[in-house]
Parts: C-alpha cells; structure tokens; sequence
C-alpha cells in the first residue's frame, strides 16, 4: 500500500515541476532577447510538446512502475524542456541551457530504443547509444569554438564557454556530429523495423504506432542534419517544424497503440471464454488462449499438486521456460492456488492486462482441465498398478515352479534312483545297500525341510493360525540378526492388513540382512485412529534408495490397494527406517 | 562307452555317475551348467551326454540349446537330455533335424535304471530314445479325423515304441513275440500310413514323428 501511496505523490511532485517548467520556459520565450519569428506559435509547440510527454510519461509509469518506459519519457520530457533555457537573457543561463539542451537528444534515442519493454534489447541498440553519447561530445566540443553569433542570435546573450570563435573548427565538429546524426537514424529504423518483424500481431498493434512515428522523426531529423551539412536553411527550418510536431505527437502514438491493442484484445478475450467454458479438451483451450493472447506459441502447464508438477495439454510432465529463452510464463491461480501457466512469448509481459484477464476468465476451465488430467494420471496410476500386481503374480508363481521342479523333485529322483541301487544290491551286497538308504533318510528329510520352507514362503500358515504376533516372532527368530518384536496390536487385524504387515516386515527384513550391515533390528507395529502403523528400523549403514528395484517397490502396490502409503527414511550412516500406514477403520 | 554328465543338482548328478558307472560306462566328465558341458564335451569328445535341461546361467533351456550345439558340432557325441517336466515342443525341437543320437527323457526315468541304461547306450551308439510319455501324447492327440484309426491296436503300441526310437528286437522283447512279427507289424503299419519303408530304426523314428506331427497340425 505504501509503495503505491508513494509512487502516487513522486508523480504528483514531477507532474508539478514539469507544469512549473513548461510555464516558467513560457515566460522565457515570451520575454526573450533573441529574435522569436513567431512567438505565440513557437510557445505553443514547445510546451505542448514538452506536457504531452510529461503526461504520457507519467500515465505509462503509473501504468507499469516496474518498467523503465515511463521513468524515461518523464526524463525525456524535462530534457526537452531544459532546452527552453537557451531563450534566457542571462548569459550564465543561457550557457547553461546550452549545455544542457543536448541532453534531450540522449534522452529522445533512449526512450525510443527502450520501447516497449524499457530494456535494452540488441546488441545495435547498445552501439547506437554508445554513438550517440559520442556525437554529442563532439557538438559540445564545438560550443567552445561558437559564437553566439553562430547560433543566429546577434544581440542576447553570450556563450561564456567561448574559447576562440574558430568557424572551421565548429563546422567541421557540426558536419561530423550531423553525419553520426544520419548514421544513428539509419541504424535506428533498423532496429525498429527488426523489432516490428519480430512481434507477434498483438504486439505489432501495441508497438506499431511509436515504432512508425519514431522512424518518421528519425527520418526527419536526418534530413534536417543533411540540409544542415548541404547548408540549406530554408530547408532545415521547416524538417524542424515537421519534426517538432512529430516528436508532440510521439507521446500520442503510445496512446494510440495501446487502444489499439484493447480494442482487439476485448473481441478477442469474448470470444476465447465462449470457446474455454465449453472445452474439456486442454489442446483445444491451448489453441482459445493463443488466439486471445494472439501469439501462437502459447502453451499451457497444468499443475498436479499431488506429485508437485507442470503437465502439458498432453499430460506429459513439462516445466517453466528458461529465464533468457525468450519465452515467459504467468500463473494462473484459482483462491490463492497454483491452477496453471501460461507460457507465452516474452514480450507479452508489456501487456500484464491482457494476461490477467486471460487467466482470470479461463481459471475455472483451467481448474476443470486440471482435474481431468489429475483423473487421467490416477487412472493411468491404476492401470499401471494392476499391470504390476499380475505381474508380481506371475513372477512369484515362477518361482514357486522353479524351486519345486529345482529343489523338491531333484532330491526325490535322486532318492527314487537310490531306492533302485539298494534294491538291486540287497543280495549281492547288504552292507551297501543299508549304506544307500541311510543316505536316502538324510536326504528325505532335507527335501521334507525345504518343502516346508518352500510352504511357508508361499503363505506363512502361522500367520492366518495365531496372527501377526506370533509369525513376526518365527520371522525374527529366523532372521540371522537379533531382531527384537516390540509394540504389537491387541486382538486380530483384518487379514489383508495382516498379510500386508508380514510381508513388509519379511522385506525389510531381508532388506537389511542384504543391504544394511545392520547389528540389530526393531519391528513395530501400532493400531489407533483407525490407523495401523508399522515400523521397521535397523542401526546399519542407511543410504537405501527406494528407486532401485528392492521388493518394497513391490509391495508398494499391495499397500496402495489397501489406501495405504510406504515411506522409506534412509540417511546415510544413520539407519533405516521403513514406515506404512494402512488405514483400518 | 564314454559319457559326459551335466547337471547342476550334485546330488542327483552323482546318482546318475553311480548308476552309469555301475553299468559298465565309463564317465569322463562331470559338468554344473551348460558352458561347463559344452567344454567338457569338446575336450573328451564322449560317445554320449546326458544333459539336464535346466541349467545355470539362465535356468531355462540352456541344456537344450547346448544339446543342439553339440549335435551340430560334435556329429560323434549322442545327447540324452533330461527334464523334469514333459514339453513335446523341446522334444520336436531336438529331433526336428535328424533323430540320430538324440533322446528326450523324463528326469524321473533315471530311476528305471535299466531301462535309462540302455537309453543313453542307443543314444550313444547312434538310436534315439522319446520318453514314452511323450509319444503317447503325440499319439493320442484328439483329431477330430484320427488317420490312425486304421492301425489295429498292436499295430498302434508298435507305432509308439518305434517313435521311442526302439530296435525290431526291443519291441519285440517289450511285447514278447518274435522279431518277424514285429517286422510285419512295421511293414503293415508303414504301408497303411503310406509311409516310404526304411531299415533303419533312427531313420525311422523321424518318419514316424514327422507324420505325427503333420497330423497333430
């Protein structure tokens, strides 16, 4: 609020002074010495000129403060207004306006090259202001070699820097600054007619008018240093008239082309809200906005607040544009919330209504677009989950295949072939045979062994018999490292929650004999709230990465299917922690 | 006779050494997975492997695949393959060029030690040996015209101990009656089946199995 307080009376003060100025140099052309052809005419023109900048220049700061557009018109303004000094009766003054006028010609270049953006965009830009700098210091040069005489003014005023009155000299510094002069103009037309072409159409309405008025006055200024150089007075004196009502109507221009630019957007703007409100499809409102906005290029990003981001109209995950591309992004939001961005061309920042009325007018379409997508990537969420959970399936039906046909059948042919080699020994040699079948005994019993290993692996029955506690009690003590049972829930949890808690605790277990170089290991598992929390955390050396394909990853989808969530805490040298939450009302 | 054994369960491995061994052959080599066999079998050119057909490194049909290598490459070696479960594709798959020297058992057969002997020795000597199973499922595909319905029924169980790759005289020692009878059987079977008579049993075997393939298509 204060900022805007301030920036409100810093204007008011400067619209103030530059009245004062332009009354005060007023009263200076009026009272003048010097030979004024016709005053009331010549009064009128320069002030009026000299306000309209003023007024413009304010309006376009108000408009946009942090663009250095509207700083320099105001500047520009008091620049052309110093100039009325050179009226003045006092030669200190007169000197000193001498001086001083030269720096509305810096200031003019500066503005127009600045246009629209108040940055300096090129690389010829920065060279026209270098030389510009340098054509000034030569006309300055040659104040010290003029005589009043030479400004036309015979009996007012002296020029107190007055070295020697050399005509030469001044000349030549004259002949050599207006040849930078026609150089500047040419470089600057083109560097207007570079900017135009590169413009989309809604910029080219906003910058049209002052890039073609701008070039009219160059051009006429050129001219004037031409008939300057060629020493055509006549000429010069009306190029002069021209250009000054030329440079009036500068200010007049920016007005114009930012109506201009409006007018349009207004249709524009109508027309892309009928298209959005009646739009699912995010490509076809990409193509509304860029019609509003005009610039083809317009891209949208819708925001997925659940994974933190940027989708474009074809779901894929997208981000903000760099920040020299050329390309800039503006937020769309709906109650303080992120919605979407718009990227758009860079340029387009100059006009920050359009795009808030834009973005105003499509935010309830975006956030419909948004939810869609949300819906979209859920649904594809799911899909892929299945695919994951047959998956898992299969894989773990291979391997169930695997150790029968590796583990229990190979031993029971082996111990099938045994049998047979007794037999045939029975007679002919009985001590062998009874040798066999000793090691058949061993053997059964290890294939016995590892089919109730294999059973249990496949569906732990202690754990639909007696519950959770007493099969993570059989886990622990399997487990080759102490693992100690701590907080378990009273009473039986649903059967699927149950499986879940196993089998989570069976991985992370495995986990850490595999991975953590852990001394020891604690299982929790607590129930409030309708939530059943279980927590698994090791002393090891921590650092697991939860990307790389572990078998949480797997049980990750049976946690989901149970509206659950896995978190995994795994700072290097600290441990690890493995935290699910299953909701179980 | 001189045999490679390759199987990555020592165990059973062994078994099998001790029976073959106690049979009269002589075992050159022992292999645990299918590189190890292929450079045992390279180095001892045995007459015959018996190959397990999973084996390390990728548990799959490595076995197999060394089989068709060490038919292609060593036309000298037979190789008896061994599987714990019955997949007549791989057994198509290993005769699909020739039926000479090649067998396709049941792992559980071992256990029959006399007749798993005298397999890896027809193997070894040139024959072929299909496990029994596997033909009578080639066999008894259901058709919905079944060509075979013109075999009798002796004519039918000579027919499948031919496609397990039996000599004249093993059918007719397996069925008790004489050699001659067998032989009529085989004459009459081939003609009913307008198949090109051959003498020879592994040459046979293929004539055989190709046919029931082409029907079974």
């Amino acid at each position: 609020m204060s900022s805007v307080s301030n920036l409100r009376q810093k204007l008011n003060l400067l619209m103030v002074l530059g009245i004062l100025a332009g009354a005060g140099g007023a009263v200076m052309i009026a009272l003048a010495h010097q030979e004024v052809d016709h005053p009331v005419v010549e009064i009128t023109l320069r002030v009026l000129t000299g306000w309209t900048w003023l007024a413009v220049g304010i309006f376009a700061w108000w408009r946009r403060p942090d663009n250095p557009f509207g700083k320099w018109m105001v500047f520009t303004s008091f620049a052309w207004m110093a100039q009325f000094l050179t009226y003045a009766n006092s030669s200190l003054v007169f000197t000193f306006g001498l001086v001083i006028a030269y720096v509305f010609p810096f200031a003019l270049i500066q503005t127009l090259v600045r246009f629209p953006t108040g940055r300096i965009e090129s690389r010829t830009d920065r060279w026209v202001l270098r030389l510009v700098v340098v054509a000034l210091l030569l006309v300055l040069l040659a104040i010290f070699f003029t005589t009043t005489d030479n400004f036309g003014i015979e009996d007012g005023p002296r020029n107190l820097l007055l070295l020697t009155d050399s005509p030469t000299v001044s000349a030549v510094l004259f002949i050599i600054a207006n040849a930078c002069a026609i150089v500047l103009v040419l470089a600057l037309i083109h560097s207007f007619t570079t900017k135009y072409s590169a413009a989309s159409p809604p910029v080219r309405r906003l910058i049209g008018p002052v890039l073609w008025t701008s070039t009219a006055l160059l051009a006429l200024l050129g001219v004037s240093s031409i008939f300057s150089i060629a020493e055509l007075d006549a000429a010069e004196v009306i190029t002069g008239i021209v250009s000054a009502v030329t440079a009036m109507l500068l200010p007049l221009a920016f007005l114009v082309g930012l109506a201009r630019s409006k007018l349009v957007r207004g249709q524009a703007l109508g027309r892309m809200l009928e298209r959005v409100a009646h739009e699912t499809d995010p490509v076809k409102m990409q193509e509304a906005v860029a019609e509003a906005l005009g610039d083809p290029s317009v891209e949208l990003a819708f925001w997925l607040p659940d994974t933190r981001q940027y989708v474009d109209a074809r779901g894929l995950p997208t981000s903000e544009p760099e920040p020299n591309s050329g390309r800039a992004a503006s937020v769309v939001s709906m109650d303080g919330r992120k919605v979407a961005l718009i990227v758009h061309e860079g340029a387009l920042l100059e006009e920050p209504e359009k795009i808030e009325a834009v973005s105003r007018g499509a935010a309830l379409a975006f956030e419909n677009a948004r939810l869609e997508a949300e819906v979209r990537a859920n649904v594809a969420e799911l899909r892929a989950s299945r695919v994951r959970i047959v998956e898992a399936g299969d894989a773990a039906r291979r391997e169930i295949e695997r150790n029968l046909h590796d583990g229990a059948q190979q031993n029971l042919i082996s111990l099938a072939l045994k049998l047979q080699m007794a037999r045939s020994r029975v007679e002919s040699d009985p001590r062998g045979a009874i040798e066999i079948l000793d090691g058949a005994g061993a053997e059964l019993e290890q294939t016995m062994a590892e089919l109730r290993e294999l059973a249990r692996g496949i569906h732990p029955a202690v754990l639909s018999d007696r519950g959770l506690d007493a099969a993570l009690l059989a886990l622990a003590h399997r487990a080759p490292l102490p693992v100690e049972v701590g907080e378990m829930p009273d009473g039986r949890l649903p059967e699927p929650v149950e499986a879940a808690a196993y089998y989570v605790v069976a991985e992370s277990l495995t986990n850490v004999v595999r991975y953590a170089e852990a001394s020891r290991a604690k299982v929790d598992i607590s129930r409030a709230g309708g939530i059943v929390r279980i927590r698994i955390a090791d002393d090891g050396v921590g650092g697991a990465d939860p990307s790389q394909g572990s078998g949480l990853n797997g049980l990750a989808d049976r946690i989901a299917a149970l509206d659950g969530s896995l978190a995994l805490d795994s700072p290097i040298g600290e441990g690890t922690v493995v935290e699910v939450v299953i909701p179980c009302g | 006779m001189r045999v490679v054994v390759a199987d990555d369960s020592i165990l059973l491995r062994e078994g099998v050494v001790r029976v073959l061994e106690d049979d009269g052959f002589e075992v050159v080599g022992q292999a645990g997975d299918a590189e190890d066999l292929l450079r045992k079998v390279g180095a001892h050119q045995p007459d015959v492997a018996v190959v397990d057909i999973r084996m390390p490194p990728n548990l799959t049909d490595d076995g197999l695949q060394a089989a068709k290598k060490i038919r292609a490459e060593y036309p000298g070696t037979g190789v008896l393959v061994l599987s714990q479960y019955l997949e007549e594709s791989y057994a198509l798959d290993l005769v699909a060029d020739s039926a000479e020297g090649v067998g396709y058992l049941l792992k559980d057969r071992v256990a029959e030690i006399d007749r798993f002997t005298e397999s890896v020795r027809r193997v070894g000597s040139g024959g072929s040996a299909l496990d029994p199973e596997v033909v009578s499922h080639l066999l008894g595909r259901r058709r919905r015209e079944d060509p075979l319905e013109v075999l009798t029924a002796r004519e039918r169980e000579v027919l499948g101990l031919m496609a397990e790759g039996r000599s004249n005289i093993a059918i007719a020692e397996s069925l008790v009656v004489t050699e001659r009878a067998v032989e009529k059987h085989v004459t009459s079977i081939f003609s009913k089946l307008d198949l090109a008579p051959t003498a020879e049993d592994h040459r046979r075997v293929l004539a055989v199995l190709t046919y029931v393939k082409a029907i079974g298509e």
